[in-house]
């Protein structure tokens, strides 16, 4: 099943990524010296093995913290996965004999106010964690100002609405275990205070 | 049905980022080889990259991390 959703003008990056792993399985096909597995994760989070590291997954979850959505965030729903399950997929992905084609790697269906919910308990007192959700008409129009990619179409198309991906193949082929939301959350946001990414609060 | 051999060296593109630096740290764990081949210019970065860190502290020895580092072509 491919993404047939997007395209140059509609979620640019969903559909670069698409065209990629397409080009990717016609070179596979076209040869028989090497197998390609794909591992297809969703929204990845957790601690870097390089805490300053340039990743999107470090810009949005400081964003939980520095206080840039302190008044709320919208509920766009996204899959999501710990970085070093993911890496533990690649390697099963790797070596396991049978393990064969494409693998949605994702841990937990989710989306902003789910992710920043599980930062409240140990985080909630001292640091701006978002609390309260969005609404969509307000989304929809402050979005295009704010973020070039939050398009409006983007907004209609996916706030409020339940986002799913199922990863029972990861678990059924290459015995995936994936840890709780709340672990990766945790750890991500302790290393992004430890390595002073996030600035300690007033 | 795929067998990998184990003894034999793996190549890593991205070491140095976020996934890939997961990735380098597992096969390494598990006593793979490992071939990097990161740009010149994060090679300043590297020598405080964790991944080396990584050689000492977990024991790793220095002949199954290796990096070859690539210069950026100029245009």
């Amino acid at each position: 099943m491919w993404n047939t959703g997007s395209s140059i003008d509609h979620q640019p990056y969903s559909y670069s990524k698409t065209l990629a792993e397409q080009e990717a399985w016609k070179i596979h096909d076209e040869q028989s010296q090497w197998d390609l597995i794909t591992i297809n994760p969703t929204l990845v989070i957790g601690p870097g093995i390089n805490p300053h590291a340039t990743s999107e997954s470090f810009r949005l979850i400081k964003q939980f913290g520095d206080g840039s959505m302190k008044t709320g965030v919208p509920k766009l729903g996204m899959g999501m996965v710990d970085v070093r399950d993911l890496a533990d997929a690649h390697f099963k992905a790797a070596f396991t004999p049978d393990a064969k084609g494409r693998y949605i790697t994702s841990a937990h269906n989710t989306d902003l106010p789910g992710l920043a919910k599980t930062l409240l308990d140990k985080y909630g007192d001292t640091y701006p964690i978002p609390k309260r959700i969005l609404p969509k008409w307000l989304v929809w129009i402050l979005g295009p100002m704010i973020n070039k990619a939050m398009t409006r179409k983007i907004v209609l198309l996916n706030i409020n609405l339940p986002w799913k991906g199922d990863n029972r193949k990861s678990i059924q082929d290459l015995g995936m275990k994936y840890r709780p939301l709340k672990e990766s959350m945790n750890d991500f946001f302790q290393q992004m205070i430890d390595s002073g990414l996030i600035p300690s609060p007033k | 049905m795929t067998n990998i051999d184990k003894t034999k060296p793996v190549m890593i593109t991205g070491a140095t980022g976020y996934v890939a630096g997961w990735i380098v740290k597992k096969l390494l764990t598990e006593g793979l080889t490992v071939h990097a081949q990161p740009f010149i210019a994060i090679m300043q970065t590297l020598k405080k990259h964790p991944m080396v860190f990584l050689q000492k502290k977990c024991g790793i020895p220095a002949h199954r991390l290796i990096i070859n580092p690539i210069p950026i072509q100029k245009r």
